[in-house]
C-alpha cells in the first residue's frame, strides 16, 4: 500500500514537472509582440508616413536594415537583481522588451546583486561564447576587465550596464548605460542638506550596504558631500535580509536615531527602503516632516510615500531604459560595428512638488 | 525551588544572558535604554520573529529542520495581497492563506516522514519551488496593502496599543504562551521530545511518530503564515520577495534561545529569549556607536559567548545523545 | 492442543523473510509465574520469535494462545492490552529526560485536554522507585536524567515501567548485554523480583550464565527450530554450554 502510494507521489510530481515546463515555455516562445520599431528621429516628410505606416504593419526598420529578426544574435544579459527585484525587474522589463522587437536570442542572468556571483556567472557567460555580454561593473575592474579581456580575445562585445568599468571600456570598447552616481549622491544629498535646513553638529543617517563598496557609491558621494559641509554622519547598515524585509531594519534604524537626537535627516539606498518610511516613522513614534527623508528610487509606492509626506526627495533612473538600450545598442553594433554609446539614465530629483509628471510611467511599472 | 531552576536551567540561563546584555546597554546609553520607545520601536519586528521562533523549536526537537519558511511567509503574504487585491474580505484573505500554507507544511511532512526524505534537503528544494511559484505568479510586481493602513483589521494585527505599543508583541506573548503549556505540560510536546531523542524507542512506546512529526511541519506552515500576512500589513504592500529575510533570523534565534540542534530536549522561553536577544543586539550595537562595519562582527562575538553559556549552565546533555 | 495450564503458547509458528524460513514450526509456551530463559545463536530466530509473539509482525502459519484463548491478528496495541510488554535491549529510554517522564513515554496520564498530571505522574514515579525499583541511591529521585544513570539502573528504570503497566508478561530482550558484573547482578536480582510479584518473564540472552542463573526452564531455539526444552534442575550450566557448543560445532542432532 506504502509502495503503490509513493510510486503514485513520484509519478505525480513528474507530471507537474513536465506539464510546469511545456506551459511556462511555451509562453516564453510565443511571437514577439509586434511592435513599431520607431523610425530615427529625424523630420518626416510627407512622402515619408506611408512608409511610416508600412513600419507599422510589418515592424521591422526601414532604415537599417537587419534590425528585426535577428534570431542568430545571442546575448546574455545581465539584469543584475532577482527577478522579484524592484530596479533590476524594470532592467528586465525593458530587455524583454526590446528582445521581443527584434526576435534576438538572449539569456537572462540573475545575481541578486552579489558581486562574487556576478563575477562567476560572466566568466561562464564568456565560455558560453555568445556574440555579445551586456554586463554590470559591480565586482570592480580589478576582478571584471581580465574577463573582459578573455571576451574580447574570443571576439565577444561586451558592454556595460548601472555601474560602469572605465578600464575595459578603455581597452575594448563598449557602451556604458547608467546612472551617473557621483551626480546623483551629490544632488540626494544637497537636497536633504536643503529641505531639513541642516546646521553645523546636525546629523544624517546614512542606509547602505556598506560592506558591499559598489552598492553603496552613491550614498558614500552623499556621505563625502556631507561630511565636506561639517554635518555628522551616522551608517548604518542594510543587509540582504532587510531588503527583502524591510521591517527588519526597524531595530537598527531606530536604534540610531533615538541614539543621537541631534539627526536631522535620513538617506536611504532604495525604493524598497523609502516605501517603508511610514512604517519606520510608526515604530520611531514619528508624523510624516518631523525628518527629512531623502533617497534613490522610484516606484509607485515610493510616489505614494512622496505624496504623503513621508519621503521629501528621491533620484529616479530609467531602469527601463537601460535595458531597452543595452540590448538594442548591442544588437546595432554586431550589425553594423558602432552603436557605442554613453547614456546616463539617472532622472530628475523628484519631490512632491513634481512627483505628477512621473506619475503614469510609475504606476505603468516602467518608469524608475 | 531549586527543582524549578533544574528544570527550567536553559530558560533561566538565556533569560538572564539577556538582562546581562541590556544592562551593558543600559550603562552604555542610559538615555536611550531607559526610555520606553527603544523598546517600543523593536518591539514592531520582536513580535513577527518571536512568533515564528517558538514554532520551530518543535520541529528542531523533533529531529528535523524546515528551510522552507522563508517562501512559506512569502505565500502567505502574496495570496492574502492578491485576494484582498480583487476585493476579498481580509479576513477571510487570512483565513484562506493559513489554510494554505497549513497544507505546505502538512505536504512537507508527508514528504518527509512517508518518502522517508531528509528534511533538509525537501524543505530546501521547496523553498527554491515556492518562491519561485510567488516570483512567477506575482510577475514580480508588489501589491499594494495601503488601503488597509487605517483598517481595524490591520490594527488587530500590527496595530500599536494605547498608540504606542506594537500589537504583534501581544499575539507573540500568546503563541508563547500556548507553545509553552503545550511543550512542557502537554502530552504531544512530551511525545516531540521523545522522539527526537530516541525515535526508535518512541515508536516502541506506541508513540504515533509520523503524525507528531507532520503535526510539527503543519505548525511551522501555520506560523510562518501568521508571520507572513502581518509581515506585509505592517510594510503596507506585500513584496515579492518577502520572508527570505527570515530565515538565519530565525534559525539563529532558537539556538542562541538554548534549544540544542541534536533534538529531543528544547526551551520555549528560551527561544522567545532568543528572539529578544537577536533583535535588541543589532540595536544596542548602533545605539552604542559601533555603526557600519562593526555590527557584524560584534553580533557574532555576542552570539558565540551566549552559546558558550548555554554550554556551561545548560548541562553537558551532548553525550546523551 | 490450547491449554489453559499455560500463560501464553505458541503452536507450529513458521515465518518467511522472501525465500528465508526463519522460523520452522515452532512450538513454545511460557507458564504461569515462570521465568523462561531463551537462548540460541545469532539468526537462531530469537528476535523473530519474540516479534511475533509480541505482534510487531504476523506469521505465515502456526497458532498464539493467551491464557487458553487464541488470539488471532495479534499487533502491538492488542498485545499491550493484553498485558504482554517488551523491553527492548535500548531500554527505549529517552535519555535527555527526567525518569517520571520516561516511565509515563506514550501513556502519559492527562487530563481531557491531554495536559500532563505532572505531579500525579511524579508521585507514581516515587511509588515505583520505592516499591519496586527499591532503589538506594540517595542521588537518584524522580527528577534524575535518565542519561546520567548507570546501564543497570536505567534498566531498572525500563523493567519497572513494564511492571507498573500491569504486564503479565515481560519479555527481556539481551537485558544484560554490556553491563558491568555488578549492574548484572542488579537486573538479574530485579528479574526475580518479578516473578515474586506473579509476572511471567521470557529472559533472552547470549549469556548462559545469566540465562542459567535466573531461568526456571530453558529453551534452545537454533535455526528456527526448537532443539532443547529443559527445567533448570536437571541441566546444569556445564551441560548447557555443552549443548550451545554443540550447536555451534553444527551437530545439533545429538543434543
Amino acid at each position: 500500500m506504502n509502495k503503490m502510494l509513493k510510486t503514485i507521489f513520484v509519478a505525480g510530481l513528474c507530471l507537474v514537472l513536465i506539464g510546469s515546463i511545456s506551459l511556462f515555455g511555451c509562453k516564453k516562445e510565443a511571437a514577439p509582440a509586434e511592435e513599431a520599431v520607431e523610425a530615427p528621429a529625424e523630420e518626416a516628410p510627407a512622402e515619408e508616413e506611408a512608409v511610416a505606416a508600412e513600419v507599422v504593419a510589418g515592424g521591422e526598420s526601414v532604415f537599417i536594415p537587419g534590425l528585426k529578426a535577428m534570431p542568430d544574435i545571442h546575448i546574455i544579459f545581465f539584469s543584475g537583481g532577482d527577478p522579484g527585484d524592484a530596479y533590476g525587474g524594470t532592467v528586465y522589463k525593458g530587455a524583454v522588451d526590446a528582445q521581443a522587437i527584434l526576435g534576438c536570442k538572449v539569456d537572462y542572468v540573475f545575481s541578486g546583486w552579489d558581486s562574487e556571483k556576478m563575477t562567476k556567472q560572466f566568466r561562464e557567460a564568456v565560455a558560453l561564447k555568445p556574440d555579445a555580454i551586456c554586463m554590470m561593473g559591480h565586482a570592480g575592474p580589478e576582478a571584471l576587465t581580465p574577463i573582459a579581456e578573455e571576451a574580447n580575445a574570443a571576439g565577444i562585445y561586451v558592454q556595460w550596464l548601472n555601474v560602469d568599468n572605465p578600464e575595459a571600456r578603455a581597452k575594448f570598447g563598449g557602451s556604458f548605460i547608467g546612472p551617473n552616481m557621483l551626480a546623483q549622491g551629490e544632488a540626494v544629498a544637497a537636497k536633504v542638506a536643503e529641505f531639513a535646513s541642516l546646521k553645523a553638529g546636525d546629523a544624517v543617517i546614512v542606509v547602505s550596504d556598506w560592506k558591499n563598496p559598489t552598492r553603496a557609491i552613491r550614498e558614500q558621494v552623499s556621505v563625502d558631500y556631507l561630511e565636506a559641509k561639517g554635518f555628522k554622519v551616522i551608517k548604518v547598515n542594510v543587509t540582504g535580509e532587510m531588503g527583502t524585509n524591510p521591517e527588519l531594519l526597524i531595530p537598527e534604524l531606530s536604534g540610531a536615531y533615538l541614539a543621537n537626537p541631534d539627526v536631522k535627516a535620513i538617506i536611504q539606498p532604495g525604493n524598497q527602503a523609502l516605501g517603508a518610511t511610514p512604517m519606520y516613522f510608526d515604530a520611531m513614534n514619528l508624523q510624516p516632516g518631523d525628518i527629512t527623508v531623502g533617497g534613490f528610487g522610484l516606484d509607485p509606492t515610493v510616489l505614494e510615500v512622496i505624496k504623503s509626506g513621508y519621503v521629501q526627495v528621491t533620484a529616479g533612473q530609467h531602469g527601463y531604459m537601460e535595458g531597452f538600450l543595452g540590448i538594442i545598442s548591442a544588437a546595432m553594433y554586431l550589425l553594423y560595428g558602432y552603436g557605442t554609446i554613453t547614456y546616463d539614465n539617472s532622472a530628475a530629483l523628484i519631490t512632491k512638488d513634481n512627483y505628477m509628471d512621473v506619475e503614469k510611467t510609475v504606476n505603468a511599472g516602467v518608469g524608475f | 525551588m531549586k527543582k524549578y531552576f533544574d528544570s527550567h536551567r536553559l530558560d533561566i540561563s538565556v533569560s538572564f544572558f539577556f538582562v546581562l546584555v541590556m544592562i551593558i546597554f543600559i550603562i552604555a546609553r542610559p538615555e536611550v535604554f531607559l526610555s520606553y520607545k527603544i523598546y517600543m520601536a523593536v518591539f514592531n519586528t520582536l513580535g513577527l520573529v518571536a512568533i515564528l521562533t517558538v514554532t520551530v523549536v518543535f520541529l528542531i526537537v523533533v529531529g528535523e529542520i524546515d528551510l522552507s519558511f522563508p517562501s512559506v511567509i512569502g505565500m502567505a503574504g502574496w495570496i492574502f495581497a492578491l485576494l484582498f487585491k480583487v476585493g476579498i474580505n481580509p479576513y477571510i484573505c487570512f483565513f484562506i492563506a493559513l489554510i494554505v500554507c497549513s497544507f505546505i507544511g502538512f505536504l512537507n511532512g508527508i514528504m518527509v516522514t512517508k518518502l522517508g526524505l531528509s528534511s533538509l534537503v525537501v524543505t530546501l528544494s521547496m523553498n527554491f519551488l515556492l518562491r519561485g511559484l510567488i516570483v512567477i505568479g506575482s510577475q514580480a510586481e508588489n501589491i499594494s496593502l495601503v488601503p488597509l493602513r487605517a483598517s481595524f483589521f490591520r490594527s488587530l494585527f500590527v496595530g500599536n496599543l494605547g498608540g504606542i505599543f506594537p500589537v504583534q508583541m501581544i499575539w507573540a506573548v500568546a503563541f508563547t504562551v500556548f507553545f509553552y503549556f503545550l511543550f512542557y505540560r502537554h502530552r504531544f510536546g512530551g511525545h516531540v521530545c521523545f522522539i527526537g531523542d530516541n525515535t526508535l524507542s518512541a515508536g516502541e512506546m506506541g508513540i504515533r511518530v509520523d503524525r507528531v512529526k507532520i503535526t510539527t511541519f503543519i505548525m511551522v506552515g501555520f506560523s510562518s503564515a501568521f508571520v507572513g500576512i502581518l509581515s506585509s500589513l505592517l510594510n503596507n504592500v506585500f513584496y515579492a520577495t518577502s520572508g527570505s529575510g527570515y530565515l538565519l533570523l530565525i534559525l539563529a534565534a532558537v539556538f542562541l534561545g538554548g534549544t540544542p540542534t541534536w533534538g529531543g530536549i528544547g526551551t520555549i522561553i528560551g527561544a522567545l529569549m532568543g528572539a529578544f536577544i537577536i533583535s535588541f543586539i543589532q540595536t544596542g550595537i548602533i545605539a552604542v556607536g559601533l555603526t557600519g562595519y562593526f555590527t557584524d562582527f560584534f553580533f557574532g562575538l555576542i552570539m558565540i559567548i551566549a552559546l558558550i553559556s548555554h554550554r556551561f549552565t545548560g548541562g553537558n546533555l551532548r553525550k546523551l545523545k | 492442543m490450547n491449554d489453559n495450564n499455560f500463560l501464553m503458547q505458541t503452536i507450529n509458528i513458521s515465518k518467511y523473510y522472501g525465500s528465508i524460513q526463519a522460523l520452522k514450526g515452532v512450538s513454545i509456551d511460557v507458564g504461569y509465574n515462570e521465568i523462561l530463559g531463551l537462548v540460541g545463536d545469532n539468526g537462531a530466530g530469537k528476535t523473530s520469535l519474540i516479534k511475533t509473539m509480541t505482534g510487531v509482525q504476523q506469521p505465515d502459519s502456526g497458532e498464539i494462545y493467551w491464557k487458553g484463548k487464541k488470539i488471532i491478528n495479534l499487533d502491538v496495541a492488542r498485545a499491550r492490552q493484553l498485558g504482554i510488554t517488551t523491553v527492548f535491549q535500548d531500554k527505549a529510554l529517552s535519555p535527555q529526560h527526567p525518569i517520571w517522564r520516561n516511565i509515563f513515554m506514550g501513556r502519559e496520564l492527562t487530563n481531557k485536554l491531554g495536559l500532563i498530571n505532572i505531579k500525579k505522574q511524579k508521585e507514581e514515579t516515587l511509588k515505583l522507585m520505592k516499591e519496586k525499583m527499591s532503589f538506594t541511591s540517595a542521588t537518584i529521585d524522580t527528577d534524575t536524567i535518565v542519561g546520567f544513570m548507570s546501564g543497570g539502573e536505567q534498566q531498572g528504570v525500563a523493567i519497572s515501567r513494564a511492571l507498573y503497566f500491569d504486564s503479565e508478561l515481560i519479555i527481556l530482550d539481551e537485558p544484560t548485554t554490556g553491563l558491568s558484573l555488578t549492574e548484572s547482578k542488579k537486573v538479574l536480582d530485579f528479574v526475580i523480583s518479578i516473578k515474586k510479584e506473579g509476572k511471567s518473564v521470557v529472559f533472552i540472552s547470549h549469556n548462559l550464565f545469566h540465562a542459567h542463573s535466573v531461568a526456571d526452564r530453558i529453551v534452545i531455539i537454533d535455526r528456527g527450530k526448537i532443539v532443547g526444552n529443559f527445567i533448570k534442575d536437571s541441566l546444569p550450566l556445564s551441560e548447557l554450554e555443552k549443548k550451545m557448543y554443540l550447536i555451534a560445532s553444527d551437530e545439533h542432532a545429538t543434543i
